[in-house]
């Protein structure tokens, strides 16, 4: 008569009669689990999301017809530094506006604001200066190398930006304190490429405006595209707001790159329109490729509730 | 054959059990009487050395009266006294048979302690030879070395058969021989007169050293001691005369050099009672040394100047011609070369036209200086170092070939000072850029270098700083391969001028050390010059009783067998030139051609090896 045994436990101090090395049949299926903390991607998110990507390619596109046309000479320099010294007031203004907004509630002292503001018109005071004494060594700086290995170098610089740059949003925004920049090497790469541009135009203010253009639209722009995008994206409002400047920013790349070459203006719109719609398609159709195993090697995640 | 006796067998097992003393017995002393000597009790080992034997005239053994009177009184002279105690050791016999070769002692010692005989040289006092357990340096200052230094004391070498009191012994053995041999055959006297160990010692014949001393004496107090004063005045902070110009460390040295002389010259006079051999043979050494080389030195520098004073025109017309083409033109070329795109690298144009303006224009002006200074005066200037070096060694000393050597390195840098200018601007703008773009680079990365712990960390910096930084380092990026081609050149050319200076130092050096003296030595009599102890061993015949020689077999009176004797090894060539190899390898880790290229990348400034740290290398 043999005695029942009783079913094997996960257990150690009991003492079983199996043997130690004993795993019951269908055990290790079971334990393993497939895409575990899988959440699909879903299409319009996606695409919402992607519209950081779209807006800095619309800037770098913008950048690129405005140095041609100034190295056309079709364009004013003068023009130019009026555009962006307005252009700078305007995103100044909205960065302060959402200051106020997002942190009406919190009590943020007088004193830090007052710095905050002293500081940015240093710094900003500081650059103006700077690149105005800078720009007739500027000028010449590059004037031995030929233009081929000038807009090679510019084009790796360009790549390297969108690479590295942050698209994400600045979340934990709460605190009223400096802004991190979050990508130093994406920036400086612009800025180089944009110096490097620079050094092939013919005259000192033409110097002067494209590199004030590109410090507005490569360093204080994206801090401000960060900060409109971690507002509030729930309300359709902005949403609608997002999108409606992502359409702005394309158009306008469109608009000026058209004239100097309609095939580049093509290219600028495809590239567009891929980033935009083309590539969160691609990214929900490979989901279903996603295989995660997880298993009862891995390290325990805690659940923290 | 060789035959071991039972006693010596005896002997040998008793010396792993029971050590027996080691006797040192002179090689030439073969008479038989009362041996006397100093005794050395390592501990437990004996160790005896025999300075003597006094030997038997008369038929019956009487040891003369007064002997050890005679023998504390000799052994209270201050210089010997730290020996140990002059004894009477025991009654010594020598056996000689028919027998042909070299016979053993016995001794009868006080106790009847089993003892085994080593063999020893000694030396007469005239030859200057001696014993050493380590080698000496034949150093210019010598005199320096004081006797604590001889005796080393080798603490934990007490134990073993031979320390360096017992080679000190060995060393004196012979003139306290000679001394009381002599005080004991003029014994009619009742006292004993005061030994004149001196005599014994080889000295310098006295007319010729007076003349030399007052000779030198009087050089050295008008021109040898001002010059030396004048020499160490410091000019800035850190530098002193000597430190700039080679031919004012030359006359430094050649100062140096005579007041040593004078030193020595004094303390080898034959009036002071020196017994110590091996202090007074190394003396005698460097003292000669230091004159062979001034002396060699004088007259390969009267030929020299002879050649300089009978060809000063050709000469200079040649070093005009040299001037002019490697020193100013071509460096007015090449600059020329670099500003117009050289070999298809295109340089940043205004740079490049603002460097190559600048030094054409520098060495334009230094070579009108030449030209207008130096150069007519240059035939004059060649006749001048010509006689300076065949006759100046009659003020004070200062000539010879080390002098003109001296002074046509100073005329050189003289000649390339314009090279030496144009470096220092070339490699203060090179260090500077390439510093700064280091750091700029850093900054491009987001890091920056952690003094405190001596890496590079993450770093967030302000927009405008980072602006700023950006900005400039393309800029720099751009003008660098400009900076680091004038860099190049100058760096290149001031390689050369450090090298050719580098060989002329090194030929100065060479004629300023040649151990010429001691080389002949070695070649002459190595015993003079002795680099250690090596036991070798010799065939002597030892004279057996009969029932020993029926214990092992023969029946013969004399058994031979093998004693060890100490022998003198020769100082090694290593070690006649350690200066040498001392100084090549102070100059091989100045010069070492990895350690150049590498300052030179990283712009760091380029000297020939600093005088003072080589001069005081050489005077310890």
């Amino acid at each position: 008569m043999s005695t029942k045994i009783p079913p094997w436990e996960k257990v150690l101090w009991k003492n079983q009669p199996y043997p130690d090395n004993y795993i019951p049949q269908g055990a290790l299926e079971s334990s393993l689990r497939k895409n575990p903390n899988f959440k699909p991607y879903t299409y319009w998110p996606l695409v919402h999301l992607s519209i950081a990507i779209t807006q800095h390619l619309a800037t770098i596109f913008i950048f690129l017809s405005v140095f041609v046309r100034l190295k056309d000479r079709s364009l004013d320099p003068r023009v130019l530094i009026f555009v962006s010294l307005g252009c700078f007031f305007v995103g100044y203004f909205v960065w302060e506006v959402l200051q106020y907004t997002q942190s009406s509630g919190g009590g943020s002292k007088h004193g830090s604001k007052r710095n905050e503001r002293a500081k940015t018109l240093k710094s900003s005071i500081l650059i103006f200066l700077a690149l105005m004494s800078l720009s007739p060594v500027l000028r010449t700086l590059s004037a031995a190398t030929s233009s081929d290995s000038i807009w090679a170098l510019s084009a790796c610089l360009f790549l390297l930006n969108i690479l590295l740059a942050d698209y994400g949003s600045s979340s934990s925004v709460a605190q009223v304190g400096p802004e991190r920049l979050t990508s130093v090497l994406s920036m400086n790469a612009a800025i180089s490429s944009s110096v490097v541009l620079a050094s092939r135009l013919s005259n000192d203010l033409a110097v002067f405006a494209l590199i004030q253009f590109s410090v507005q639209s490569f360093t204080l722009f994206p801090m401000l595209r960060r900060r409109l995008q971690a507002f509030n994206t729930r309300k359709l409002s902005t949403r609608a707001m997002q999108a409606l400047l992502t359409f702005a920013l394309s158009i306008s790349s469109l608009i000026l790159a058209a004239p100097l070459s309609s095939t580049i203006a093509f290219l600028f719109l495809l590239v567009l329109l891929a980033v935009t719609f083309f590539a969160p398609a691609v990214l929900v159709w490979a989901q279903k490729y996603k295989n995660e195993i997880r298993g009862p090697w891995d390290v325990a995640v805690p659940k923290v509730n | 054959m060789m035959l071991l006796t039972s006693k010596y067998t005896t002997s040998m097992s008793a010396s792993l059990y029971n050590p027996s003393a080691s006797v040192f017995w002179p090689l030439d002393c073969k008479e038989s009487g009362y041996a006397f000597g100093w005794c050395n009790n390592n501990q437990n080992v004996g160790c005896i050395v025999v300075a003597g034997v006094i030997q038997l005239h008369t038929v019956d053994s009487k040891l003369p009266e007064g002997l050890p009177k005679l023998l504390e009184h000799t052994q209270q002279h201050t210089e010997i006294a730290d020996l140990g105690e002059l004894q009477l050791i025991g009654k010594c016999t020598f056996y000689s048979g028919q027998r042909k070769g070299l016979v053993a002692p016995e001794l009868e010692m006080g106790q009847a302690i089993k003892y085994s005989i080593v063999f020893y040289h000694r030396h007469e006092a005239q030859t200057l030879r001696f014993y050493l357990m380590d080698t000496f340096g034949l150093d210019i200052d010598a005199f320096n070395v004081t006797s604590s230094s001889t005796v080393r004391p080798v603490s934990g070498r007490k134990s073993s058969g031979i320390s360096q009191d017992i080679v000190n012994q060995l060393n004196v053995a012979s003139i306290i021989n000679a001394a009381i041999l002599e005080t004991l055959s003029s014994m009619s006297n009742a006292t004993p007169s005061s030994t004149n160990l001196g005599q014994t010692t080889k000295s310098i014949t006295a007319r010729t050293s007076d003349l030399l001393e007052t000779a030198i004496s009087k050089s050295q107090s008008f021109i040898s001691m001002p010059i030396q004063v004048i020499c160490n005045i410091h000019i800035s902070a850190k530098y002193r005369l000597k430190d700039v110009s080679l031919s004012v460390q030359q006359m430094d040295v050649r100062a140096d050099q005579s007041a040593a002389l004078l030193r020595q010259m004094a303390a080898l006079q034959p009036r002071r009672e020196g017994v110590r051999i091996e202090s007074y043979s190394m003396k005698y050494t460097s003292f000669f040394n230091t004159v062979w080389l001034i002396l060699n030195d004088v007259t390969i520098g009267y030929a020299f100047g002879n050649f300089l004073c009978e060809n000063h025109e050709v000469l200079s017309g040649m070093l005009k011609d040299a001037v002019e083409n490697f020193l100013i033109s071509w460096p007015q070329r090449a600059l020329c070369w670099l500003d117009s795109w050289p070999a298809g690298l295109k340089l940043n144009t205004e740079l490049s036209r603002f460097y190559s303006g600048t030094f054409v224009d520098f060495v334009d002006i230094w070579g009108g200086v030449l030209r207008h200074t130096i150069f007519p005066q240059l035939p004059k200037i060649i006749y001048i170092f010509g006689l300076i070096s065949s006759f100046g060694v009659l003020i004070g000393g200062m000539g010879g070939m080390t002098m003109s050597i001296a002074l046509f390195y100073d005329m050189f840098v003289v000649l390339t000072l314009h090279i030496y200018v144009c470096y220092t601007i070339a490699v203060l703008a090179y260090e500077r850029a390439l510093w700064g773009l280091g750091s700029l680079w850093r900054l491009f990365r987001g890091k920056r270098f952690n003094v405190l712990r001596n890496r590079t960390d993450s770093w967030e910096y302000d927009i405008d700083q980072l602006l700023f930084g950006t900005i400039l380092f393309t800029l720099l990026a751009f003008l660098f391969p400009t900076v680091l081609a004038y860099y190049a050149l100058f760096a290149l050319l001031r390689l050369a001028t450090i090298l050719i200076q580098a060989s002329l130092e090194i030929q100065l050096a060479f004629m300023n050390h040649f151990p010429l003296f001691a080389l002949v030595l070695k070649l002459k009599d190595p015993w003079r010059l002795p680099g250690g102890l090596y036991f070798d061993f010799v065939r002597v015949l030892v004279h057996v009783n009969e029932h020993e020689a029926a214990g092992a077999g023969t029946d013969e009176q004399f058994i031979t067998t093998l004693i060890p004797i100490v022998e003198n090894q020769p100082i090694t060539l290593g070690r006649i030139f350690f200066q040498y190899t001392r100084l090549w390898t102070k100059l091989a880790s100045h010069y070492d051609p990895f350690r150049l290229f590498k300052s030179l990348l990283l712009g760091r400034f380029l000297v020939p090896i600093p005088r003072f740290d080589q001069r005081d290398e050489i005077d310890t």
